[in-house]
């Protein structure tokens, strides 16, 4: 008896069966030639054109990281930023020309970043706005291609420092900033050790590698713990935290489900130790809701909105006249809408966006920009070895949550001053 | 060793894991296959059902009964459409089955993604009560609910399969297809019954368990491994060998890490599986060898 | 005796046992000329654009590693998802290279497959008597502990990973970035058609014997055991190549870049562009760069569409794409000569 060889196929058939397989391949060639030439054509998904700019427009990316975890964040940021684009073309454009934004998805992995970005050159984009929590790997691309770039929500200084930063601009307080702030705090309120509970991801372990040395000088950092991002528990690791004892609690990691689920267990575990946050918790209003009811209470997080800035204010009225009363304004609706005006002002003062490089350079020549976020008072700046907007410490706001998870207060603690 | 939290947080993975190796066991015991996409179910449970709530408005026990349907739904869709046919075709090759069922896996994660979003939902607790002080520790209402459903689901499972027709053909149409529909048993409708139970089984564990850090679409793979894990450790033997299984990975789960650390828990699961895996593949509870 | 013996060399062909129109060498052959030709026509239209570069280097990458599964997969019917840690050594070799010693970087493109083989072989030994869904969650497992050794190793850069690599330096030559574009797509067509050699070769008859009928295999002398573990040493080597390219050219890696879903996008590709030939690996990499990197429209449904696709394959046209143009292609052949002999 013959060995049948049963791998993935079917024995062959009768006539119709013949046929049909004949269409079938026909069919699946034709589709091959079909998919080759969208390849060739290429897939833009075009903006909309302003009502009162009308002149030719100008194509602005955006690489929106929809789809991994950051997309806690990225979807909000997204939202303003199309608001104020929506708005800047309404009020003239930029010298009448609109802006057209076309959008990518690297997906949050770092393989594709690259691809996004060279996607949203080929569609013809003059500037570039990184929505991701991935956007180093593109550096070398704007590099190569000359395209100014802002890191919208971006704190890892890496986006705005050498090598291949001619383009590049971060608007966050950076990293070293957070570490002075905190510093400060714990030296007036006496918190002399620190156990820390982080996720195990790139991107804090990024920012870890960057804010520990500073850290490390101030207090005595007594136990890191460390746990995946997608754990279900981390109640193990609490607990060998809570046997060193220490002043405080540090939690670092991307926010969203792990944020909350330390948070929850750190309350349950050690009630009264004083939590910090490095996470933007501050500036997830969706996942506030996650926290059993008063886990959160005494979280004390760096964000950066302070209600009695002028700015601040002006901002919030625009998001509530669009999104209706009450809507939650974030650090992220800041960052949105100022990258969009640093864009428009380096644009017009180099009399168009049709060329990156001029637009480039009057980037770098953007001084005392009053930023819609920090302390009142509190500005941007770039120059051509500054690529990072912060001026000073002030652009931190050390906010505090209450009993109804929500982080209402500023930390009665310490708060840095403008100086 | 001694803190009660530590134990509590292992006995409430212990559910959830037992849940899923339950939600397996079942279809093993009618089918002789491994559902990998019960993680997929689990997921679906617990965040339509969220969704349902939160971003639809429904109220809460609609939205579990969709969900739960959703969960069934899908399940029989994967043994209608997807694993009867291909196993039909490959015969004792085990192989286009499993890639199969892997794809279904992926295919509901991304159509969950696309549907329900993916940023991490809350989970949604069942009832509303005080939680629970045990010395130091809080046991909170979601995770007592997670317990006493635990109980009341494998104790209803056990008395099915005695009791039932259904559950006791269940065993004899998976060891033997051919001999069963040889004897004129329903195997095609035991079949569907065990998935669409499995399915159901998962649904809940998904429900349960989301509320302890919520769930998003992501977590159908993590849940799957999680659960067959619990299944092989457990073994087959009995209906209650699953939770056993569970109850063993939620306290490694836990106490690993506690003990030596956080990145030690994927050296030793990968150590115990090998080892569980190469020498005693029928788990603790044996009923047959089937590597 | 004959029908059984045609039937084990034809990986393409039915049960019937019937001959095909060419003999399996000149078959062999046309595959590959499709192929050269292919390759060279995808140069031609990628050019010197730098997406449709990237794009290229994605679809090199998982080729590569997808041909690399492949060998134990289609030839040995073993599925291991352990294919993002060989990828990740291959690409840390490369990085830690460049970073720790001063040795040209292509000695990283020769350490990292070996050291792949040689995990390979040492996972393979320790999970020599399971299969399927066993297996799976082995490597699995194996796969995330690969994975939170290198979250944890601060010679490789810890979780942040390593970046900005010096250039590849062959004895003094620095090619530029289009001239490796071009050297990517030969590597995967040398890659692909060496793979195809040696499935048709007698040593790939024989490791597809052992999967259909290991005893007929084991009384022929052959050992199971070891052809096993050179088939895994194999696909773990040219996985690793994979990751070393996709290393090279992009300039960074972490312990997350090669992720579970790339692993299981790479089974697929093989599925989907036909399993009956190894350049059928190489097209389902095509198709799938293009469903989830090149379609924005679709916005990021890639994944699903590619899932769905596999689902769809798997249940009406299981013989891939290639498979069934080939089927096609064999009818109309059919069909003109019955045609023109009047039979």
């Amino acid at each position: 008896m013959s060995i049948k060889v049963r791998m993935w196929g079917r024995t062959s058939g009768s006539a119709p069966r013949k046929i049909a397989t004949v269409a079938g391949s026909i069919l699946a060639a034709t589709a091959l030639l079909a998919g080759s030439t969208t390849l060739v054509a290429g897939a833009a998904t075009p903006g909309k054109p302003g009502t009162n700019a009308t002149k030719s427009p100008i194509v602005v990316g955006e690489d929106w990281d929809s789809t991994s975890a950051n997309a806690s964040f990225t979807d909000v940021t997204a939202k303003t930023i199309q608001l104020a684009v929506n708005q800047l073309n309404k009020t003239g454009g930029v010298l009448g020309h609109p802006i057209k934004l076309v959008i990518g998805d690297d997906e949050g992995e770092l393989t594709k970043t690259p691809a996004v970005t060279e996607q949203l050159i080929n569609e013809g984009a003059k500037f570039l706005l990184f929505n991701t929590g991935v956007d180093a790997p593109a550096k070398p691309t704007v590099q190569k291609l000359g395209i100014p770039s802002i890191g919208v929500t971006d704190v890892i200084p890496t986006f705005a420092t050498p090598p291949d930063n001619s383009y590049t601009y971060l608007l966050s307080s950076p990293l070293s900033d957070w570490s002075q702030v905190l510093c400060a705090a714990w030296k007036k309120t006496g918190v002399k050790t620190v156990g820390v509970l982080r996720d195990n991801s790139t991107t804090t372990a990024s920012l870890d590698d960057i804010l520990f040395p500073t850290l490390k000088k101030c207090v005595t950092i007594v136990d890191v713990e460390t746990a995946p991002g997608t754990a279900s528990t981390v109640t193990a690791q609490v607990a060998r935290l809570k046997s060193h004892n220490p002043n405080a609690i540090l939690v670092a990691d991307l926010g969203g489900q792990f944020e909350i689920l330390a948070q929850d267990t750190v309350h349950q575990l050690m009630p009264k130790t004083p939590r910090y946050s490095l996470a933007t918790i501050v500036n997830e209003p969706q996942t506030w809701s996650l926290a059993t009811p008063g886990g959160l209470n005494g979280v004390i997080g760096i964000g950066s909105l302070n209600p009695n800035n002028p700015q601040t204010k002006k901002l919030k009225s625009f998001l509530d006249a669009h999104n209706g009363a009450n809507y939650p304004m974030t650090a992220f609706d800041a960052d949105a809408w100022d990258a969009i005006q640093l864009m428009k002002t380096a644009m017009v003062k180099a009399g168009g966006g049709s060329n990156p490089k001029a637009v480039n350079t009057q980037m770098q020549k953007i001084t005392k920009y009053l930023a819609s976020f920090g302390q009142p008072g509190y500005t941007l700046s770039y120059s051509t070895t500054k690529h990072q907007g912060a001026n000073g410490l002030c652009g931190i706001v050390l906010q505090q949550f209450g009993a109804n998870n929500k982080p209402d207060k500023a930390f009665a603690g310490y708060q840095p001053t403008c100086k | 060793m001694d803190d009660p939290q530590l134990w509590i947080s292992a006995i409430q993975l212990g559910c959830f894991f037992g849940l899923l190796a339950l939600s397996y066991y079942v279809v093993l015991s009618g089918t002789g296959f491994f559902n990998f996409a019960v993680g997929p179910y689990a997921m679906v449970g617990g965040l339509f059902t969220s969704w349902l709530v939160i971003e639809k408005g429904f109220s809460l026990w609609p939205a579990v009964v969709v969900a739960l349907v959703a969960a069934m739904a899908l399940a029989a869709v994967t043994e209608l459409i997807v694993v009867r046919p291909v196993q039909n075709r490959s015969g004792r090759n085990q192989l286009p089955a499993l890639v199969a069922v892997t794809a279904v896996l992926f295919a509901i994660e991304q159509l969950a993604g696309v549907i329900f979003g993916y940023t991490t939902l809350p989970g949604e607790q069942l009832f509303n009560f005080q939680a629970i002080e045990i010395g130091s520790a809080e046991l909170l209402p979601a995770a007592l609910e997670l317990i006493i459903v635990t109980a009341v689901v494998f104790i209803s499972m056990a008395i099915w399969v005695r009791i039932t027709r259904t559950g006791r053909l269940l065993r004899a149409v998976g060891d033997n297809r051919d001999a069963a529909a040889l004897l004129g048993l329903p195997v095609n409708r035991i079949r569907i019954i065990a998935f669409v139970l499995s399915g159901l089984l998962a649904g809940i564990a998904g429900l349960l368990f989301a509320t302890k850090a919520g769930v998003n679409s992501d977590a159908g793979l993590t849940w799957a491994l999680d659960g067959f894990l619990a299944l092989v450790i457990g073994g087959t033997a009995t209906v209650w060998a699953p939770l056993v299984g569970g109850m063993i990975l939620g306290i490694l789960q836990v106490f690993i890490p506690y003990y030596l650390g956080g990145p030690s828990l994927s050296y030793s699961l990968l150590i115990l599986a090998i080892i569980f895996f190469g020498l005693r593949p029928q788990g603790i509870f044996a009923r047959r060898v089937r590597v | 005796m004959s029908t059984s013996k045609t039937a084990l060399l034809d990986g393409k062909s039915l049960s019937d046992g019937r001959f095909t129109a060419w003999p399996r060498g000149v078959q062999a052959n046309g595959n590959a000329l499709i192929g050269v030709v292919a390759a060279v026509l995808i140069l031609v239209w990628v050019g010197t654009n730098g997406y449709k570069q990237t794009l290229l280097i994605s679809a090199g990458a998982y080729a590569l590693i997808a041909l690399g599964m492949y060998v134990p997969f289609v030839l040995a019917g073993s599925l291991s998802l352990a294919y993002g840690a060989y990828a990740s050594i291959g690409g840390y070799s490369v990085a830690l290279i460049s970073e720790k010693t001063a040795l040209p970087l292509w000695f990283g493109w020769i350490i990292g497959p070996i050291i792949a083989g040689v995990a390979a072989v040492l996972l393979g030994t320790a999970t020599r008597r399971l299969s399927g869904f066993y297996l799976v969650a082995v490597t699995l497992l194996f796969s995330e502990a690969f994975q939170t050794y290198l979250s944890n190793a601060s010679y490789a850069g810890g979780a942040a990973g390593l970046t900005s690599f010096r250039p590849l330096d062959v004895f003094g030559w620095e090619p530029s970035f289009d001239v490796l574009i071009g050297a990517t797509a030969v590597l995967v067509v040398v890659v692909a058609l060496l793979l195809n050699r040696l499935r048709l070769s007698a040593w790939g008859v024989v490791v597809r014997g052992m999967r259909e009928a290991p005893a007929a295999i084991e009384a022929s002398g052959a050992r199971v055991p070891m052809l096993s573990l050179v088939a895994l040493a194999i696909g773990a080597g040219v996985g690793a190549l994979g990751g070393a390219l996709f290393t090279q050219m992009n300039g960074s890696i972490q312990p997350t870049t090669f992720t579970l879903n790339l692993v299981f996008l790479a089974i697929y590709m093989p599925l989907i562009g036909g399993t009956g030939t190894s350049w059928g690996a190489a097209l389902g990499a095509l198709i799938v760069v293009e469903l989830t990197l090149n379609l924005p429209s679709l916005h990021t449904s890639g994944t699903l569409l590619v899932a769905l696709g596999v689902l769809v394959i798997m249940l009406v046209a299981p013989r891939g794409v290639l498979g069934y143009l080939d089927l096609g292609r064999k009818e109309v052949t059919r069909l003109f000569r019955r045609t023109g002999s009047r039979q």
